[in-house]
């Protein structure tokens, strides 16, 4: 049994290291298209934007894939597959064949489509290379315009504030990371932003983008024509599917896969950004599907399926969670919030330290947690417990949560 | 802190059963935990990310899960024992005399 897997990122890289951590011992091929070997994303925008780290945590270095006899491929884009053949085409023109293959392709930056997107000067972030060139841009009172007012873009603004960078944002919607958060948790994110001293434009736009005279970008805004030295686009994420598209799997927002994480080919499975995959955890609405984008469940899923292929059991799907770090802010999100049920806050949101519990049905649905950790930690087993705090235990704050 | 020195860090009643309590002696960072009434010390600082080990939650009275990515670590030994943690934490040994917890930094 030879298993091959197309992409060396976070998911990828799990699946090769739980295949062995399994005691599978089939030859592994994990192919990555960046020079990079596999490392963690989340401090791209944070600690190696700001120069504190070079090097994100590396997932799987040079030597531990000898040690792990793993034929770990950089500079190595896969390009087609042959599913008749069980093979995979290289960049190179070089051929490996599989008899499992894992797409672990992840997503790219998505690119606006306005006149001047495209030229030098306008970053997106999605590689340790994307960081290292817009942190040559982070000088003190540089100015920086950053488009779209979700997670990547707010953190790029922390890191870029916490260098004495003049930062502007514009968000096209009525409110910040308004997919993923209610609404109190965006004026949250708002007001901590202008407080930094952020610029921050809702319902903004930007339609063209030239090269100044002399130097740096003049950008057409809804306010009219402004300049920057540079511009980054933090305005989501597009999933890799071509390789699934021309060789005919199914694809609908990602790679269609089922609750194992194989696709329409018995002998390929999806994990990481590019696959979506039933809802599946305790309390999931049902019949319900997802494509998550999170360092979690790229972790997760890599896992789960290096279980699945050395033959073990499949594990229980975890609550889908993330988090965020921004300026002296973590806020980490548990489960998917919703307006549904009873929203129940404790501490307090002016402190920066507060948990939003929403409750369904005598459950835990989701928790939004602002610089507290440890309760969100313990909603998590309140759910594998089947068990729920009331409204009132969970505001009281002289009550030690962990005693309940 | 030299290798064989004691240094007293805490009172024994104010580390919580089944739970943390961070601590800095001489500058380190030092996570205590009460297991059964036995106190273990482990450095606080997360070895994968940036975090205190003592903001995080004690599962099934053996194991430390750090607050920020979720990995384990063995309280009793140290050993890192589940993603994304692989690099163990370091443990200091412990010595409670008269209600006072005493930790001697072991060699690395």
């Amino acid at each position: 049994m030879k298993i091959v897997i197309v992409g060396a990122g976070q998911a990828g890289a799990w699946v090769a290291r739980s295949l062995r951590q399994e005691g599978c011992g089939a030859p592994v091929v994990l192919l990555g298209d960046e020079r990079h070997p596999p490392y963690e994303r989340p401090p791209l925008s944070k600690e190696v934007m700001a120069g504190k780290d070079a090097h994100p945590p590396c997932l799987m270095s040079k030597e531990q894939a000898r040690e792990l006899d793993i034929d770990l491929r950089l500079n190595t884009a896969a390009v087609s597959i042959d599913r008749l053949r069980q093979a995979v085409t290289l960049q190179d023109g070089g051929e490996v064949g599989y008899d499992y293959l894992v797409l672990a392709t992840g997503g790219r930056a998505r690119r606006a489509d306005f006149p001047g997107a495209g030229l030098a000067g306008v970053y997106t972030l999605r590689s340790l290379d994307d960081a290292a060139a817009i942190r040559q841009k982070l000088v003190p009172g540089r100015r920086l315009l950053i488009l779209g007012g979700g997670w990547i873009g707010l953190e790029v603004a922390a890191t870029a504030r916490r260098l004495g960078v003049e930062v502007m944002l514009i968000e096209s919607g009525p409110r910040l990371c308004a997919r993923s958060v209610p609404p109190v948790i965006s004026d949250f994110l708002l007001h901590l932003h202008r407080r930094e001293g952020v610029d921050v434009h809702l319902m903004g736009s930007v339609s063209k983008v030239e090269l100044a005279p002399g130097s740096g970008l003049a950008v057409h805004t809804h306010q009219g024509v402004r300049h920057f030295d540079a511009m980054v686009l933090g305005i989501g994420l597009d999933p890799n599917i071509d390789l699934a598209v021309s060789c005919g799997l199914a694809v609908d927002n990602g790679v269609f896969v089922d609750e194992r994480g194989q696709t329409s080919d018995p002998r390929i499975f999806a994990v990481g950004d590019v696959a979506n995959q039933p809802c599946a955890w305790i309390g999931a609405p049902g019949g319900a599907r997802i494509r998550l984008e999170s360092w979690a469940n790229a972790q997760g899923q890599g896992i789960a399926l290096g279980r699945i292929l050395a033959g073990r059991q499949d594990a229980q799907q975890d609550q889908p969670w993330f988090w965020s770090d921004q300026y002296d802010v973590n806020l980490q999100v548990l489960g998917m919030p919703s307006g549904a049920g009873t929203h129940v806050l404790r501490g307090s949101v002016e402190d920066a330290r507060f948990c939003m519990f929403q409750l369904v049905d005598q459950r835990v649905q989701s928790v939004i947690a602002v610089n507290m950790p440890k309760e969100l930690k313990l909603a998590k087993r309140w759910n594998k417990q089947g068990r729920c705090p009331s409204p009132a235990e969970l505001q009281d704050l002289t009550l030690r949560l962990e005693r309940l | 802190m030299g290798a064989s020195e004691w240094v007293r860090v805490a009172v024994y009643d104010d580390v919580p059963e089944d739970s943390t309590l961070g601590v800095e002696p001489d500058g380190m960072s030092i996570c205590l935990y009460k297991l059964s009434g036995e106190v273990f010390a482990t450095d606080n600082k997360c070895t994968h990310g940036d975090a205190d080990l003592s903001d995080g939650l004690v599962l099934d009275g053996a194991l430390i899960e750090c607050p920020l990515h979720e990995g384990t670590f063995d309280i009793r030994t140290g050993k890192a024992m589940s993603a994304p943690c692989d690099r163990d934490i370091r443990c200091h040994a412990v010595r409670v005399e008269e209600g006072v917890v005493f930790i001697r930094s072991l060699p690395e």
